[in-house]
């Protein structure tokens, strides 16, 4: 059956020589377009996030090369070798992850990173990659809509790492390798019954949760905060979202203007060039600069929506579905987050927070978008 | 469903994928939505009040504190500075300090490499983390962990300040007090200023002293605190998160205060303090004519620097320790049984009521009876005086005369007359805590038992409420406890709940009940969870836990406390009661009393102040200035002085004018008469160019009995030693300073206060004919200007003492020629003039300074009471 969206897969191939030559080179230009547009827009913001700090700048231009070379590799990689890799990937980044609980360098109290000499390699960020990867590449093979026996071996593709991950603790990277699996088994078609069984049995078991010693205390302090009055002062453990949240709406439509923000130069925002970066946007640049950045997240999630409906085969849908979903999903989240909406996870915004590992997975993720795109036989 | 198992079509999986990806679609445009919301509500309807927010953040209102005001004398010379001293501050949050250590390990890091350079005491070190704990969360405000750096010590920080980081060095302006000892008194200190404790400010006093480091403590700065601290100014900073200044605007400049004028003269001051010595005691100088004083010394003094940034304990001890009391400012606030020197008033009170006419005379064989009273008052000299006239009584201090005069008197008269001159209120100087002295009443014992009676009431009704407060206190604590008990076992219930020992029913049951019977019963019951509750928590335990808890920490402080108070309050109730019971008659006023007040005695107690106001009101002839410090202060934004007017307190117009110049007459006989005025000897200070009026006074503070007034004076214990005083003022004819001096156990009144009376003035007539304070006329012509007066006024004394009570042209002849009449006076009345001066101690029976039941000598004079 045709699909509605279909016609606009193709476009890609009717453009000039400069755009016939990218495709030739597997790279999809309207999705490389608007990645630059807002990778460029986050070196921007992070200037003056970073309190004018030409060295964070610099390092971050230098990860955003990297990264845009690493996506063209992947992105000349044929969708079927990706999916013959991808259990070997799965299995042997289970050792990193292991070993990082042992090795790890700890900051903060948190054991995330593995020095490898040359650079830092934090293991847990492959693997929101390699979970959406397991999970297409699992349910794939199978019938869709997907059996038991496959929902459970996926929950356990999800549980190793999301486990490890939470162990180490990141709770932020661990989540969204959670939801990123869950939303490959969602698009593959999961039960409707299931998925509210589902819901009942998260809703059951929330208290008990809380009650536990799973969540660590200054995690519940954090949710607590969400649903207590904030407003009069900024300490202790509501500190970064009433801050975050003074920068926003001190912000006003059309911003401080930029490097004129005041939370962000005197120093009052936390964390500001890296999870806190959309509260700089927002105080600098107001309400146009933030719905500006939304349009961007938006319009690359819609070419991604594109490149996976267009997909051939079932693997390469699932893909590109999950991640471009994750993409924005993980966007949702830091923004809601920002705007103390929801309690702080140490969670970047994609393409603009500073950060080497986050920007190499997101464009890894975006090179098998455009692997799956510019691989496409023509029916 | 199941049919589609088996086939694997990729159109049904593509169409699927399609569902679930408007699904999620859907779920993101959901999500986006409340973003954009959310972020509508805070940028455009919040946007206002989160700018706010953001302001306060970032700009800080501070207070820009005034520069206190500077105190100069009359003379413009300076007293009290603002002199800029180094502090050397900690600022927290500089310390350079790597997450494993903690903030405090490093700052003690520093400290250790800091004391290489600068030595930190104990104190310091102490205050140090006292103010480092309270600001806690503003790990950016600096916290001083040195005063006063001395210039070495500056230089060696400066030189290093980048291996020491997070130290500062910051000045300040100190207050300076330039002369320490001799104007402690007066001047008085500033503190560090204490919200808290400052009761009566109001809220805009509070926030006046905003940022301001000290107030004024005690004295002049305590008193006009108001001008000298100027008005607190405002500015607003811009600050980062870490305290850093990065810009300011100075919003409201603060106004700084006023520098005011004393109307001390500070090298009469001075002067003052030098002839005092060693000796405890306090000098007074007034300018009569305007109530101005010239010299208000207080010794000992201290050294007022010291309680500016806090006195260190050892310090305050030694002060505090030491049995001259160099704190007490006793000038204002010690009070004094007068002696001799309230002889003038009584001599002028006869004169007044006509007790005595000026020529009546006395037989003065050494002793007083009172009748019906075996046991005599005595004179200072054993044999008497002879005939004594009112002038002689004067000029010879004769006790007799005065006890005679007392008892015709009568209590009444004397207390009104010694009330117009001051006595018994306070004299209204601008210093703080001024004593009021006691003046001696008819119902002064009735009055003091009346406030006794209040005190004892207050004690009761305490008592009552503390009791009542307690007993409701103890009744909250039951109640607490309880409350306690039943949390507790809650929460013991809980864990026994989690440990599965028993049944959730079983649990909430006891856990609503509270009760640890309910738990012992069940203990037995079941073997097993007895045996581990046994194990775990022991009764006993449990019940100390809770004893701990709660009795140790609110019963007992504050119950215990509560207790304590009724205690010694019912204590002292008892013994007041006691004393009451035993002697009613110890509240009536007796005759006995009055003849201890006729010599200065006994229940009569004067501040050297207002002494010396009296004596000036003397020398003006009724007319009583306000005494005052202040001289002038400077009009706000201007140079220029606004200087306070003198204030005519009253006028004792009743007196008639001969009264007072016959009574001024007899106080320069005191002074001029050779060999036979107890003060005759500093008659030669005057060098012939003024005559002084005084009266000297010695004062006992304990009984004494006749063996006790032979011993020299070293030979008694200081605290035992009589009081001298000396009250004067000069010129005679047209006084420009008024003295009193009191001397404490310092002998007699002739050698102990009279020396310093006449080097003081003569220094200030020094100054005031524009002579160094110190210059000595020439020797020659001192001689002969004394020998001069006294001859050619030989012809006068009679006239004088004849028409002082007619006319007022004989009494200004009698006022420019006393010396004269002094020595006629004298050789007809007492025939043997010896020189007698050194250090005979009165001796009068009873000269306790407070009437003491207990004491044998009471009884005597209450026997018969008129």
């Amino acid at each position: 059956m045709s699909l509605p969206l279909g016609k606009y897969s193709s476009f890609s191939q009717e453009s000039p020589s400069l755009k016939r030559f990218l495709t030739r080179m597997h790279l999809d230009v309207p999705l490389l377009l608007l990645l630059i547009a807002t990778l460029s827009a986050g070196l921007v913001i992070l200037y003056s996030a970073s309190q004018q700090s030409a060295s964070i700048t610099i390092n971050q231009v230098i990860r955003i090369a990297v990264g845009l070379l690493l996506m063209w590799l992947i992105a000349m990689v044929p969708p079927a070798t990706l999916k013959r890799w991808t259990p070997k990937i799965f299995i042997a980044f289970l050792i990193p992850l292991i070993l990082v609980k042992y090795f790890g360098i700890e900051v903060k109290g948190a054991a995330r990173w593995l020095d490898l000499g040359l650079f830092r390699f934090q293991p847990s960020e492959v693997y929101k990659i390699a979970v959406p990867m397991m999970i297409a590449w699992l349910l794939a093979e199978a019938r869709l809509p997907i059996r038991i026996s496959h929902i459970i071996l996926a929950l356990v593709i999800i549980g190793i790492p999301t486990y490890l991950v939470a162990e180490q603790p990141d709770l932020g990277t661990s989540l969204m390798i959670a939801i990123s699996g869950i939303i490959g088994i969602f698009l593959a078609g999961l039960q409707w019954r299931l998925i509210l069984l589902a819901i009942v049995i998260i809703a059951g078991s929330a208290i008990p949760i809380w009650n536990s010693d799973l969540i660590k205390d200054y995690q519940k302090e954090r949710i607590k905060t969400l649903f207590v009055d904030s407003e009069d002062d900024c300490r202790d453990a509501n500190y970064q979202s009433c801050q975050s949240a003074i920068a926003i709406g001190s912000g006003g439509v059309y911003g401080k203007g930029y490097l004129n923000g005041t939370q962000t130069k005197h120093g009052f925002l936390p964390e500001k060039h890296t999870d806190f970066i959309y509260a700089v946007v927002s105080e600098e640049f107001g309400l146009v600069g933030a719905l500006f950045t939304l349009m961007l997240y938006l319009l690359v999630l819609f070419r991604g929506l594109l490149i996976a409906t267009a997909a051939q085969d079932t693997f390469s849908r699932l893909l590109a579905g999950t991640l471009i979903f994750m993409f924005i999903l993980n966007m949702c989240i830091n923004i809601l987050m920002v705007q103390s909406l929801l309690p702080v996870v140490g969670l970047p915004l994609p393409l603009l927070s500073y950060g080497g590992t986050s920007v190499i997975t997101l464009m890894a993720g975006f090179g098998m978008l455009m692997s799956i795109q510019t691989h496409r036989k023509l029916i | 469903m199941n049919r589609l198992d088996n086939i694997k079509d990729h159109n049904i999986e593509a169409r699927l994928f399609f569902h679930r990806t408007i699904w999620m679609l859907i779920f993101i445009a959901i999500l986006i939505t409340i973003i954009i919301s959310r972020q509508i509500s805070l940028q455009v309807y919040n946007h206002a009040q989160f700018v706010t927010k953001s302001k306060t953040n970032y700009l800080k209102i501070e207070p820009d504190p005034p520069i206190r005001g500077l105190i100069y004398d009359r003379n413009r010379i300076l007293l009290v500075d603002n002199r800029p001293s180094f502090n050397l501050e900690i600022i927290p949050e500089r310390v350079p300090c790597n997450p494993p250590k903690t903030r405090e390990k490093c700052i003690i890091e520093l400290l250790k490499s800091l004391n290489r350079y600068v030595e930190i005491d104990e104190p310091d070190y102490k205050f140090f983390w006292k103010t480092f704990r309270y600001n806690q969360y503003r790990h950016f405000f600096s916290v001083p962990i040195k005063r006063n750096l001395n210039d070495q010590e500056v230089a060696m920080i400066a030189t290093r300040r980048h291996r020491l980081k997070g130290v500062d060095i910051v000045q300040h302006l100190n207050r300076h007090y330039i002369y320490p000892n001799s104007l402690a008194h007066v001047i008085g200190y500033v503190r560090r200023p204490d919200i808290e404790i400052e009761g009566g400010w109001t809220e805009e006093e509070k926030i006046n002293y905003d940022g301001t480091s000290h107030v004024g403590g005690t004295g002049i700065e305590k008193q006009y605190e108001k001008i000298l601290h100027g008005k607190v100014g405002r500015q607003q900073v811009e600050r980062n998160v870490h305290g850093r200044r990065i810009d300011e605007i100075l919003q409201k400049p603060s106004v700084p205060g006023k520098n005011i004028y004393l109307t001390i003269d500070v090298r009469l001051q001075n002067l003052a303090e030098k002839l005092l010595g060693d000796e405890a005691g306090s000098v007074i100088a007034i300018d009569p004519r305007n109530g101005e004083v010239l010299a208000l010394v207080s010794k000992p003094g201290f050294d007022p620097n010291d309680f500016v940034d806090g006195i260190s304990i050892k310090k305050y001890k030694v002060l505090r320790d030491n049995k001259k009391n160099p704190l007490s400012p006793r000038a204002v606030v010690g009070i004094f049984p007068p002696g001799s020197t309230i002889k003038p008033f009584y001599a002028l009170a006869s004169l007044h009521y006509n007790i005595f006419s000026a020529e009546h005379i006395i037989p003065c064989r050494g002793k007083f009876y009172l009748p019906g009273v075996s046991r005599p008052w005595r004179d200072w000299k054993k044999e008497g005086h002879g005939q004594v006239n009112l002038q002689v009584s004067v000029m010879r201090s004769c006790d007799v005369y005065y006890y005679n005069l007392a008892v015709k008197l009568k209590i009444k008269r004397i207390s009104e007359f010694l009330g117009m001159f001051g006595w018994g209120t306070k004299t209204g100087i601008d210093l703080p805590h001024e004593a009021s002295g006691i003046l001696p009443s008819s119902d002064y014992k009735a009055k003091k038992h009346y406030g006794l009676l209040k005190k004892y009431n207050k004690f009761n009704s305490l008592a009552v409420k503390i009791k009542e407060e307690s007993e409701a206190l103890k009744k909250k604590l039951t109640k607490q406890f309880a409350k306690e008990v039943r949390k507790y076992y809650r929460r013991k219930y809980n864990n026994l709940l989690e440990e599965k020992k028993y049944s959730r029913e079983k649990a909430k049951k006891l856990a609503k009940n509270g009760n640890y019977r309910t738990l012992f019963k069940l203990k037995k019951y079941t073997k097993k969870q007895a045996k581990v509750l046994a194990k775990k928590y022991t009764l006993r335990r449990e019940r100390n836990l809770i004893n701990r808890h709660v009795k140790i920490k609110a019963y007992k402080l504050k119950y215990k406390k509560l207790m304590k108070l009724v205690r010694i309050y019912k204590r002292s109730y008892k013994r007041e009661a006691a004393i009451l019971k035993k002697r009613p008659a110890y509240l009536r006023w007796f005759t006995g009393d009055t003849v201890s007040v006729g010599i200065g005695q006994g229940l009569i107690n004067v501040t050297p102040l207002q002494l010396a106001v009296a004596t000036a009101t003397i020398a003006n002839r009724g007319k009583m200035m306000q005494p005052r410090l202040m001289y002038a202060e400077e009009v706000a934004n201007s140079k220029v002085l606004s200087y306070t007017q003198p204030k005519v307190k009253k006028v004792l117009s009743k007196i008639k004018k001969e009264h007072w110049d016959h009574i001024v007459n007899d106080m320069i006989s005191v002074v001029h008469t050779k060999w036979a005025g107890t003060a005759w000897r500093i008659a030669e200070l005057t060098g012939g160019q003024y005559q002084i009026a005084g009266k000297t006074g010695t004062a006992q503070v304990i009984g004494q009995t006749l063996e006790d007034t032979k011993k020299k004076l070293h030979e008694i214990p200081w605290k035992f030693r009589d009081n001298a005083l000396f009250v004067s003022f000069a010129p005679a004819d047209k006084p420009q300073i008024a003295v009193a001096i009191v001397c404490e156990h310092c002998g007699h009144g002739s050698t102990g206060a009279a020396p310093i009376a006449g080097k003081l003035i003569k220094g200030y007539m020094n100054l005031v004919n524009n002579r160094p304070i110190d210059w000595e006329p020439p020797k020659k012509g001192k001689k002969k200007t004394k020998k001069k007066p006294a001859s050619t006024v030989t012809s006068k004394p009679v006239a004088s003492t004849r028409t002082t009570s007619s006319s007022n042209a004989a009494t200004k002849k009698t006022l420019s020629t006393k010396p004269k009449a002094v020595k006629k006076t004298k050789p007809s009345v007492t025939p043997k003039v010896k020189p007698k001066v050194k250090a005979k101690p009165k001796t009068k029976p009873k000269p306790k300074t407070k009437p003491n039941p207990e004491t044998e000598e009471t009884p005597l004079i209450s026997e018969d009471d008129i």
